[in-house]
C-alpha cells in the first residue's frame, strides 16, 4: 500500500505530467492547493455552523404527500 | 495490476490536466478534513472515505455530458463533489446540519441532487445497481440519448441482484456503465479470498456485455475507457463493464483499522 501511494497515487501522477511538460510550475500548483484548503476550509465551517435540523423536521420527508403526525412523545 | 505506460503524448490540454488536478486534490483534502472532523466528535455514525480512489469519478465524469446521470454506493463523497455538488452542502450533510444537501437527516450515505443528476448515495451493498439500470431504462423509454454511472465495488460484484440487472441491461440494450470501482478489499476480504475470478470485467461475458479492465491510478487512462463506454451506450448498443482498479489508502470505513 504504501509503495503504490508513493509510485502510483494519482494526484502525483497528474502533477509530475503538468511539471514535466511545462504546462505548470511549482509555484502554480502551489497556489491551487491553497485555493482548494480554503475551499475545504469554508465547508468544514458552514458544516460547523449550520444548525441542527429543527424537532419539527423528525416527522418530514417520510411520506410521499405530507400527513398529519401527533405531537413527537 | 499493469504498470503505468507512461504515454508518450498525453492526449489532454494542459487546462484539463489542471482541471483534474483541482478535483481530484479537492477530494482528497475534503476527505481529509471530513476525517478530521469525525475524530473530533463533528461527524457520527457511518463515514466512509475515497482517500486513493479519486482518479476514477474525476476521469469518469470528464467522458460525460450534462444530463448524465450517476448512481453509487455508501463511499459516495467523492462521486457529488466530482459532478460539481457544492462541498459545503455536503460536509453539512456529513455533520448533520441543516445546510446540507439531505437538510442534515440522511447523513454520509444518503445525499441526492437532482440538478446534477446524482441519485445517490446508497447504504446497502450492490442495490444501487439495479436502480442504475431503472434510471438507464427510463432514459432509453424518454430516447434522451442519457447515459447512466452505476458504480459499486469489487465485493458487490459477487452479489446476486449484479447479475440480475446485467441480464435485463443486456435484454434491452440500456444505456448503462456498470463501473466497478475494483480496490481489492470487501470490507477488509481479500480479493483472493472472496471472488471466484480475479478478473471481474469479464463477468458480463455471459449476458453479451463487453467490459475492460482500466488503471484507476491514472486518471487519462480512465477517461479514455469511460469515453469509450459513453459512445458505446450512446450509439444504444446497450450496457459496457469498466473494471477499474484502484486503491483505497483509508480502511473500509472511519471504524474500521487503517489497512
Amino acid at each position: 500500500m504504501q509503495k503504490v501511494r508513493e509510485e502510483k497515487d494519482c494526484i502525483e501522477h497528474d502533477s509530475d505530467l503538468l511539471l514535466s511538460g511545462k504546462h505548470a510550475t511549482e509555484d502554480d500548483l502551489k497556489a491551487i492547493d491553497k485555493e482548494i484548503k480554503a475551499q475545504v476550509n469554508a465547508s468544514a465551517e458552514f458544516a460547523k455552523e449550520s444548525p441542527e435540523p429543527a424537532l419539527e423536521e423528525l416527522w418530514t420527508d417520510i411520506y410521499a404527500t405530507e400527513m398529519k403526525q401527533a405531537a413527537p412523545v | 495490476m499493469a504498470t503505468r505506460k507512461k504515454p508518450a503524448k498525453p492526449n489532454v490540454s494542459a487546462e484539463e490536466l489542471k482541471t483534474f488536478y483541482r478535483d481530484m486534490l479537492l477530494i482528497r483534502r475534503f476527505e481529509e478534513k471530513a476525517g478530521q472532523l469525525y475524530g473530533m466528535g463533528l461527524i457520527g455514525g457511518f463515514c466512509h472515505l475515497y482517500i486513493g480512489q479519486e482518479a476514477v469519478v474525476v476521469g469518469l465524469e470528464a467522458a460525460t455530458e450534462d444530463g448524465d446521470k450517476r448512481v453509487t454506493t455508501y463511499r459516495d463523497h467523492g462521486h457529488m463533489l466530482a459532478c460539481g455538488m457544492e462541498p459545503g452542502g455536503v460536509m453539512a450533510e456529513l455533520t448533520g446540519r441543516e445546510g446540507g444537501y439531505s437538510r442534515g437527516k440522511g447523513g454520509s450515505m444518503h445525499m441526492f441532487s437532482t440538478d446534477k443528476h446524482f441519485y445517490g448515495g446508497h447504504g446497502i451493498v450492490g442495490a444501487n445497481v439495479p436502480l442504475g439500470a431503472g434510471l438507464a431504462f427510463a432514459d432509453k423509454y424518454l430516447d434522451n440519448g442519457r447515459v447512466t454511472f452505476t458504480y459499486f465495488g469489487d465485493g458487490a460484484a459477487n452479489q446476486g441482484q449484479v447479475y440480475e440487472t446485467f441480464n435485463m441491461a443486456a435484454l434491452w440494450d440500456l444505456p448503462v456503465i456498470f463501473v466497478i470501482e475494483n480496490n481489492q478489499y470487501a470490507m477488509g476480504t481479500s480479493m483472493a479470498r472472496s471472488t471466484s475470478t480475479p478478473d471481474i470485467y469479464t463477468r458480463g461475458a455471459a449476458f453479451g456485455i463487453p467490459g475492460e479492465a482500466v488503471d484507476g491510478m491514472d486518471v487519462l487512462a480512465v477517461k479514455e475507457a469511460g469515453e469509450k463506454a459513453v459512445a458505446h451506450c450512446r450509439s444504444g448498443k446497450g450496457p459496457y463493464i469498466l473494471e477499474v482498479k484502484t486503491y483505497r489508502y483509508r480502511g473500509h470505513s472511519m471504524s474500521d483499522p487503517a489497512k
